[in-house]
């Protein structure tokens, strides 16, 4: 698996993680958040983090998934954010 | 009065207007391009048609019955004789026309490209996408259209497709043969014929916008109110730019409608149809490119409607987001250490001028018709407020004269509004431009003085970065109570006196109040009582504290008259700024008395400098306001200032070019170092021309002589600074400034003492001017110091004709650099405030904008107001820890000297600006003589 991917940009130290949320997370977020889908920042399908994530799942991720970006903070040690897979 | 908000804006939708709507909303249609008759009345059907709106007094508009500023104007219309192109919306026509077929109007997509197109916007608009990337995505629709177009026949009638382009600014072509033109009128033919449901995807709404309503067959003609004649002292009338473009209009209209009745030949009618298209394209826009600007009779080219609303001028940034308003003064400002930082001295000319309004109640009705007794204009020595202006119930204003001031007084009643003038308590909003953060506008308490300038205490310049060099302020009255409210709890300076920059205090004592706590407070200091009592007395009414007896003298130290202004149970310690920073810091046995130690209230030991009051840095200042909040801070301010003048003046302090003399000795020292320098210098450059010159790894020949170079003589610079500086004692006032940070920097006294040094463009010692050397006073290639721009000489001793040179070459680089730096500054912040305007913290903690969609999941990452922010952390550790657990466990606990890593805004970090800044300043004038502002 791990070899499928040529170059996996999400092992590169200055990238956050990236996780990918199952539909009882998204639902546990958005009610936590207390948002739409439509009021979350945005990532596109072809952000080469959502390509390599994938590849590595080796199913694609749909348009509407919420992903889960945990990445270091200068202010907080770490930071929390969602974002919404569009188009593009 | 209505309050709050009765209705909301939802949303706001913008659409095209149809003929019908043009000729419906018309009050007339417009007909002939005369504007007055003979007798200087109106023409019926002309431009000035009174049923238009009237804008000569005692007319009446025939629409509406009203008279001048009665009548809002209404629109008129011309109709075309033939279609004419939009010039806004050719781009729009020209999409259109090529994404759509020539016969039929679909557009050349298949069924199902158009369906998935469509299920694609629906999708992008439930997932939040904002108009900017709907409009991106139809016209990526209309590019798959017209490619396909290019290529295949149209999918519903077969028809075969021909390129389409747009000859800027309005000219249509067709590649059947050579070039088809299209005239508006077979343009709008067509866009008459794409059907509603083509339309959607290509991201127009049909009912909004159909396309053939971008080629006009109707003009609007504005109101007369939009376009206002104005009669000149001769009696002759001069028309508005607009009223000419559309008489331009009307006469080719007319002509053409003419000529094409008549049967004229088809070339002369086809010129005049262009000549139409001509004046209706620079009636919108005078500077649409590809065309000559309309002009007037004199050769300037006419502001039509697009000139009306563009640019720094136009309609939006000029009036609209640049509104001028009343209530407002502006003059210069000068300082008054007795007012407190609260506070703003207002002159009593603009006191008399500025009102706030007072709605009158049973219980204020008494005070406030004594008040209108006195007119607008009252005498005496003291200051009491009078009225200019009551507005009664039907809210008409009767202002107030020194004649009628009884009757009005006498006619007052509950409810009615008195506009009396400023007097001492009243809010207002104080600002200074260039307003680059919030402590740029803040508000203040007014106190009326005589003169002719606003007074502000000294501690406040820093947050609006002002000197009195002439500096002018503006001042705003709230006429609210809802205003004065808020002014009163979010915008008063206490409020502002720890800075969301830095957490840190930005109000903070400057130059001599600094200079004045140190002289207070440096050493064993002792005043007598007579001193002492002068000292106090400036400050309210403060005990005299417990005096020091000896040999049977009653004295006061400084410490402890410093000890007076600070709360009783306060507790810190800190290294002051003249701190030597030695190896090993002997804490309390300190023998520059630099470690200060404040316990329960009484300064035990220290100086009292900048780091423990000044703007930026002050310590005791930060935990002031911090621990004990804003009135206590503003209150420790006000009592600071006045001790430190109390203080200064009790001991008097000077300065002047003999503070900057140092012994013969001393001098020849220096010039032996810089001799010995320039002859190491010289021993350099011989190595490098007999190539014995060891290389340093990266770099050239050239460049090793080069760094070595001005390597050497930047310590020789220092070291003529540090055998300066040993003859300059802190009995030296120069110094004394320096030390404790009020004004000024050893460097520049070295400078003035000693040596200047290298004078330096882009970093590198000077080397252009004439062939192969600076200036003709060298020998061709000469790399010696003198050269090359060294300056030897101090700005005391005075700088030979060839060193003043070189140094305006480096002063001339700082200028050109400080200019470059600020418009590009400013242009980076409209840029980043116009990205950043409406983001809104709510109270879930996240950062939203207006549509509510989340840029920050929490505000700053951690939820922290840097504002509260102990130097941009959330809590400070250590202090924390002495507080709880006492001074002598805390001490085994923390480590001070740990540096923190990273910190994304640090304390230090803003302090290498202001500090450069400061330096800056300091070498502009010398090239300015002073210079303004």
């Amino acid at each position: 698996m791990e070899e499928s991917v040529p170059f996996n940009v999400l092992k590169h130290k200055m990238v956050p993680v990236h996780e990918l949320l199952s539909e009882e997370e998204v639902d546990e977020v958005l009610k936590r958040l207390k948002v739409t889908r439509d009021q979350l920042p945005k990532i596109k399908e072809g952000d080469a983090a959502i390509k390599t994530l994938e590849k590595a799942m080796s199913s694609s991720i749909p348009e509407k998934s919420i992903i889960r970006i945990i990445r270091d903070s200068q202010t907080a040690e770490e930071a929390v954010v969602y974002r919404l897979v569009i188009r593009g | 009065m209505m309050r709050g908000v009765s209705k909301r804006i939802g949303s706001i939708k913008f659409a095209c207007l149809s003929p019908e709507e043009i000729r419906h909303m018309s009050a007339t249609k417009i007909i002939t391009a005369d504007t007055y008759n003979d007798d200087g009345f109106p023409i019926d059907a002309g431009l000035m048609d009174t049923h238009l709106g009237v804008i000569e007094p005692g007319l009446m508009c025939k629409t509406c019955g009203h008279k001048v500023d009665e009548c809002p104007g209404h629109f008129g219309h011309i109709d075309l004789a033939m279609p004419v192109i939009h010039v806004g919306y050719v781009k729009e026509i020209k999409k259109l026309l090529q994404a759509t077929c020539r016969s039929c109007g679909r557009l050349v997509l298949t069924e199902e490209d158009v369906k998935e197109y469509r299920h694609r916007m629906d999708v992008m608009e439930e997932l939040g996408s904002d108009a900017v990337e709907m409009r991106e995505f139809s016209k990526e629709t209309a590019k798959a259209a017209s490619e396909k177009a290019q290529k295949e026949v149209c999918p519903y009638c077969g028809e075969k497709q021909y390129k389409i382009t747009l000859d800027k600014p309005t000219t249509f072509r067709e590649f059947r043969e050579e070039g088809h033109k299209l005239t508006p009128k077979e343009v709008r033919e067509r866009l008459e014929r794409i059907p509603d449901s083509d339309l959607i995807p290509l991201g127009i709404d049909p009912r909004a916008c159909r396309p053939e309503w971008m080629v006009l067959t109707a003009l609007p003609v504005p109101p007369v109110t939009v376009r206002p004649s104005i009669t000149l002292e001769s009696g002759d009338r001069s028309e508005d730019d607009l009223t000419h473009k559309l008489v331009d209009v009307l006469r080719i209209n007319q002509r053409l409608r003419e000529n094409r009745d008549a049967g004229a030949p088809q070339l002369i009618v086809e010129d005049l149809w262009e000549l139409l298209q001509y004046h209706v394209t620079t009636y919108f826009d005078n500077q649409t490119s590809g065309i000559p600007p309309a002009r007037h009779r004199s050769g300037r080219p006419l502001k039509t409607l697009v000139q009306r609303l563009k640019g720094k001028e136009g309609r939006f940034r000029s009036n609209l987001s640049g509104k001028r308003v009343n209530f407002s003064a502006r003059t210069v400002v000068s300082p008054d250490p007795w007012l407190s930082i609260n506070q703003v001295g207002v002159p009593v000319y603009a006191a008399r001028e500025l009102t706030v309004p007072v709605v009158v109640t049973k219980d204020n009705i008494e005070t406030l018709k004594a008040m209108v007794m006195r007119g607008p204009a009252p005498e005496g020595e003291e200051y009491r407020p009078g009225v200019n202006y009551v507005i009664r119930h039907d809210s008409r204003r009767i202002r107030v004269t020194d004649r009628n001031a009884e009757t009005v007084a006498e006619g007052i009643e509950i409810n009615y509004v008195v506009e009396r003038h400023l007097m001492d308590g009243d809010v207002v909003l104080f600002n200074r431009q260039p307003s680059l953060h919030r402590m740029s506008m803040m508000a203040h308490m007014v106190k009326v003085m005589p003169g002719k300038t606003f007074r502000l205490n000294l501690c406040v310049c820093p947050p609006y970065n002002a000197d009195f060099d002439g500096d002018e302020m503006n001042l705003h009255v709230l006429q609210s109570e809802e205003a004065r409210a808020e002014a009163h709890i979010l915008m008063k300076v206490q409020e502002h006196i720890l800075s969301p920059r830095f957490g840190g205090p930005i109000i903070g004592a400057i130059h001599d109040h600094i200079t004045g706590t140190f002289l207070l407070t440096h050493g064993d200091t002792r005043f007598d009582k007579a001193q002492t009592l002068f000292i106090l007395s400036k400050m309210g009414n403060n005990e005299l504290p417990e005096p020091t007896v000896i040999g049977g003298m009653e004295y006061w130290t400084g410490k402890s008259l410093f000890s007076t202004i600070l709360p009783k149970d306060f507790d810190v310690t800190f290294k002051s700024s003249i701190c030597q920073k030695c190896p090993k810091c002997e804490k309390e046995g300190c023998k520059y008395d630099a470690y200060v130690k404040v316990r329960e209230g009484r300064l035990l030991m220290g100086t009292i400098d900048e780091k423990a009051i000044g703007s930026f840095k002050g310590k005791i200042l930060d935990k002031i306001a911090r621990d004990y909040g804003a009135d206590m801070a503003r209150e420790f301010l006000d009592d600071v200032t006045r001790l430190a003048i109390g203080a200064i003046m009790v001991r008097g302090f000077s300065t002047g070019i003999d503070d900057e003399d140092i012994p013969d000795e001393a001098k020849r020292q220096i010039e032996d170092k810089i001799d010995s320098t320039f002859r190491e210098v010289d021993q350099l450059v011989a190595s490098y021309r007999d190539g014995t010159l060891d290389q340093m790894p990266g770099r050239s020949l050239e460049e090793t002589l080069e760094v070595e170079a001005m390597r050497k003589l930047g310590e020789a610079r220092d070291e003529a600074g540090r055998i300066a500086g040993k003859h300059l004692g802190l009995e030296n006032a120069a110094v004394q400034m320096a030390k404790s940070g009020a004004r000024g920097s050893m460097l520049n006294l070295s400078q003035m003492a000693g040596c200047i040094g290298q004078q330096a463009v882009r970093g590198e010692r000077l080397s252009r001017g004439y062939w192969n050397r600076t200036l003709p006073h060298f020998k061709k290639g000469d790399l010696g110091a003198q050269a090359k721009g060294f300056v030897k000489n101090s700005y005391k001793s005075g700088l030979t004709p060839t060193e003043f040179f070189f140094h305006s070459m480096g002063g001339r680089e700082g200028l050109v650099d400080t200019a470059v730096r600020t418009s590009r500054s400013g242009y980076m912040q409209r840029r980043l405030i116009n990205a950043l305007e409406d983001l809104k913290l709510k109270q879930d903690g996240t950062v939203r904008n207006t549509a509510d969609n989340i840029i920050q999941f929490e505000y700053g990452e951690d939820g922290i107001d840097p504002t509260r922010s102990v130097q941009g952390e959330a809590i400070d550790i250590d202090d924390v820890l002495r507080e709880v657990l006492g001074e002598h466990k805390a001490d085994l606990l923390t480590r001070p000297d740990e540096s923190k890593i990273g910190g994304y805004a640090t304390l230090e970090k803003d302090l290498m600006e202001t500090i450069s800044d400061e330096e800056e300043e300091y070498e502009d004038a010398d090239f300015e003589g002073g210079g303004e502002d």
